[in-house]
Parts: C-alpha cells; structure tokens; sequence
C-alpha cells in the first residue's frame, strides 16, 4: 500500500509538473512575443468587459454565440459611429498639434536657453556641463527613437486588428472549457486547490477591470467637459490620456495631467487658462478620489497602499508603463495564491471543548 | 483508463463520447438533477468534471476546505473520519457504491471543512460538480440552477430530518426511565 502511495505521488507530481509546464509557459510564450501580447491583453480586457453582457444575453434564452455577435455587431456600429462623430474632432486636435509641434520646439529651445542662462549665472560650475545642448540631444533622441518605432507599431496595430477580434470571439465562447480542459491535466490530490483558485481569480480581475475601465471612462468624462466649459483646446485629446493613464496607481492622475499642464506653458493662447487646466484635472481627481474610486475600485482588491507603491515600483521598472497597470492585479493574484496556499497548507481543525 | 488520455482531442470525431455517456448516465441517476430535462442535463454536463482516481488515493481529507460534491460514477469510495488527532487513526465510516454522491454541503456552505475523509476502494470514477460550477450555471441559466439548488435543499433537508431522528432516538435511549 505504502508503494502505491508512494508510485501516486511521484505520478502527482509529474502531472502537476506537466500542468504547470503548460499553462506557464504558455503564459511566458504569450506575454514575450511582442506581436501577440498586446493583442491577448486587450482580448483579456474585452473578456472580463463584455463577459457579464453576454451571460445577461444567455439568460434571456439567447445562445452564447448569437450573443457575442449581437455585442460585436453593437460594438462595430458604436464604433462605426463614435469614428465619425469624435474620431474627426481627435485627428483636427492631432493636427494641430503637429502644426504647432514647430513653434513648441522652438518655444523649448527658448525657454530652456533663458533657464540655462538663469543656473549659469547663478551657478558658473555648470558652464562646462553644456546642459542645453544636452537636454535637446535627448529631446531629439527620445523625438528618433519614437519615429523609429512607429512601423512596428502600425504592423502590430494591424495585427492587432485581425486578432483581437478572433480571439476575444474564442475567449468569450469557449472559457469555460477551455479551463475544463486545462483542469484535467491537475491531479486529484490539488485539483479542488488550482481551481478554487482560478476561480477566485477570475472572479476578483474581473470586477477590477471592468471597475478600472468604468472609472477610467468617468475621469476622462469629467476632464472632457472641463475643458468644453473652459475652452480648453484639444479637449477630446487631454480627456482620453487622461482617462488611458488613470488606472496607474497614485502617478496615473499626475501622468495624466502632464499635457494640459505642458500646453497652458508652451500655448501662447492658454496661459491665462493655467488655473483653470489645474482646477478641472483637480475636480477630475478629487471625484476620482472621493466618489468613484471608493464605490467601484476599492472594494474589489484589498491591497495595503505599501504593497501597491512598491508593486506599482517594481512593475515600472521591469516592464514601463504596461508593468504601472498590470502591477495591482499581478500582485492581487499573488494575494488570493498565497491566502489559497495557507488555508490548504495549515487546514483549522475544530478545536475540542 | 486515466483523464489525461481524455484530454482535448480524443473526443474530437465521436458523436457522444464515453466520457459523455458516462457524465450524463451519472448526472440523470442523481437525485440532484432529476428534475432537470435532457436539455438542461446536456447543458450541466458541460459544467462537471470527471475525475479518474487509483485504488486508495484520496479524494479529500477531514477537515479541509471543500468546494463542491462527488458523484460516484463507477467503484466505491470509503468515508473514514479521524479517531484523535493523530493524522493516521481513521475510522471507516461507511462505503459508499456508484449512484451515491458525497461532500455536497460544501456548494453551498461558503468556508466548509470536510467532516470526515474519502477515499477510492478500488478504480474509480467520480464526477465533480464544485461551487463555482454552479454558481455559473445560476448566473447563466438561473431556472436550472434554481432547480438544482431546490433538489439540494431537499436533501439536505431530509438528512437533517434523519440526523434529528437518530438524536432523539439515542436521547430517549440513554435516559433514565422514571420508575413507575
């Protein structure tokens, strides 16, 4: 018996090795080939988004995947139709910016030169460190690093539109057996553990993003009228950036408000406007901060503020801005793996009276 | 034959599978889904997973947390509970056959501890029905899962009934008759 025993958990073992090769380095395959992760990103981000839509649609009788092509046709025609209402109004915006990127350069170039003036007056140690010829080496730099990127950006742009699409349709249709199949290669021994586990996990991002995506929407919503009610230009532009770098934790509202800011100083038009880009990115945060924050987010993922600031840290470091947003909910999954882990590891048993 | 060999693509050509055969024979003898119709069968028979164990490998032990209940679809699993605290006293309770079904408590109990261990007498072959199955199935098809809540709290409900019973019969057992 005690062979037997012994042959199943070397059996268990090699199974949940076997388990763990697959869905990790799936996991690992996926995340580092650069064309397919943006793409299974967003198609993860549309799954936890539309998910609850087509569950609704499925309990009104209508079948899994006549639902999902009702909610992808709604969405081609809102797509459809915000493309021709708001898309016309961002590429004026975007226009104009490029029309005045020339004179912003030169704004730039000005205002560090009379900044330069400034230290090196105060501080003539600095004459031979040539900071202005160096700050816009590194302008121009960043400025080719960035042209230089954009091909690759459009070829995965266009990848991405094939491929969200398919696999978002997947996703939606088959994840449950899909986690089926995956669960029959856990052995008998962790199977209640592991899926006790992607249970809990799907569950808890789920309500993260859509909480994230819902909060996200609201700022870029408050900003956006904002700056209508004030005459901000580029309101549509300030709005979605805005709104894209909320969800990172603690920087996203300052990242977030970068532009406006930078406009109100280079704009010849807008300075006198500085006070009010502040006072609507402020209004903007404080609702985010006071109203909606609490109500949708805070109650999702119960994080202590250090582990966030340190995940938000390390997530910055190794992997940019996408490592800021993915930070939160990669370390949200660390939490429900450990608390899984212990209450299987150290099980309570009543105590006796 | 184990569940791994059943994996994704075995099943690929067959009309209805073995496993499907057995999964829904399973769930149609169960008291749990017989009011359900061969439509919603069909449907929660996507929701189960069928699970093949060893003679003697555990299913689970006392006093760990569970997430769902067991369908005995083929061999025998054995009830043992522990008799100290000593990991290995466990006394055999009860040897449940195919047809019966164990650790139901646990979908509808939110932090539920098994009362007692299970373990498979020879091969056997289980169906799993946990919580998140069917909390899905209430989220999805809410009539089937109301229907299968509603079987579940009558049979809780009778082994309540039957525990009182044998509580009030030991009760009346050991107490002292008045003497006349």
């Amino acid at each position: 018996m005690r062979t037997m025993l012994r042959h199943i958990s070397a059996w268990e073992g090699a199974k949940l090795g076997f388990f763990l090769f697959i869905t990790l380095g799936t996991l690992i395959i996926v995340t580092f080939t650069p064309t397919l992760f943006p793409s299974a990103l967003i198609s993860t981000l549309l799954f936890f988004i539309f998910s609850p839509l087509i569950d609704a649609l499925e309990r009104k009788g209508i079948s899994r995947t006549q639902g999902i092509l009702a909610v992808f046709t709604i969405c081609g025609v809102l797509i459809a139709m915000g493309a021709s209402a708001i898309f016309p109004r961002i590429s004026r915006e975007m226009e104009a910016i490029q029309q005045g990127s020339s004179r912003y350069s030169g704004e730039i170039s000005e205002k560090l030169k009379l900044e330069e003036k400034r230290i090196l007056d105060d501080y003539p140690l600095f004459r031979r460190a040539n900071l202005s010829e160096k700050a816009l080496g590194w302008v121009e730099k960043s400025a080719q690093k960035f042209w230089n990127l954009a091909p690759d950006l459009a070829s995965h742009l266009l990848v991405a539109l094939f491929l969200v699409p398919f696999l978002t349709f997947i996703i939606l249709k088959d994840a449950h057996e899909i986690r089926r199949s995956l669960l029959m290669l856990v052995p008998n021994r962790y199977f209640e553990t592991v899926y006790s586990l992607t249970s809990r996990i799907l569950q808890e991002m789920g309500g993260y993003v859509s909480a994230r995506i819902l909060e996200a929407f609201l700022v870029a919503s408050v900003v956006a009228v904002g700056c209508i009610a004030f005459k901000i230009p580029y309101a549509f532009l300030l709005a979605v950036f805005a709104g894209a770098t909320n969800p990172i934790p603690y920087l996203g509202p300052l990242l977030g408000a970068i532009p406006g800011i930078a406009l109100a100083i280079l704009e010849p038009t807008v300075p006198r406007q500085l006070f009010w880009i502040l006072a609507v990115y402020f209004v903007a945060n404080i609702i985010d901060m006071v109203v909606i924050f609490p109500l949708l987010v805070a109650k999702i993922v119960d994080l202590h503020p250090v582990a966030v600031v340190i995940a938000v840290i390390l997530g910055g470091q190794f992997f940019g801005v996408a490592g800021m947003l993915l930070a939160v909910p990669v370390t949200s999954i660390f939490k429900i793996l450990i608390q899984e882990v212990y209450s299987r590891i150290y099980p309570q048993s009543p105590s006796r009276e | 034959m184990s569940g791994f060999n059943k994996f994704l693509w075995l099943d690929l050509f067959s009309r209805k599978s073995e496993t499907e055969i057995t999964v829904l024979s399973t769930l149609k003898s169960n008291q749990l889904f017989a009011r359900l119709t061969p439509r919603e069968l069909q449907y929660v028979s996507r929701f189960v997973h069928l699970r093949n164990y060893e003679p003697g490998e555990t299913i689970f032990k006392q006093y760990e947390k569970g997430l769902g209940m067991y369908m005995i679809a083929k061999g025998a699993v054995d009830i043992r509970v522990r008799t100290n605290d000593n990991l290995q006293d466990e006394m055999l309770v009860t040897t449940l056959g195919a047809g019966s079904f164990l650790g139901e408590l646990a979908l509808i109990d939110t932090d539920n501890k098994r009362t007692a261990s299970a373990y498979a007498q020879g091969p056997t072959i289980l169906v799993g029905f946990f919580k998140p199955d069917l909390l899905e199935i209430m989220e999805r098809k809410p009539e089937t899962g109301v229907k299968v809540l509603f079987s579940l709290s009558r049979v809780l409900g009778k082994r309540l009934n039957e525990t009182t019973e044998l509580i009030t019969k030991i009760t009346r057992e050991n107490t002292p008759k008045k003497a006349a």
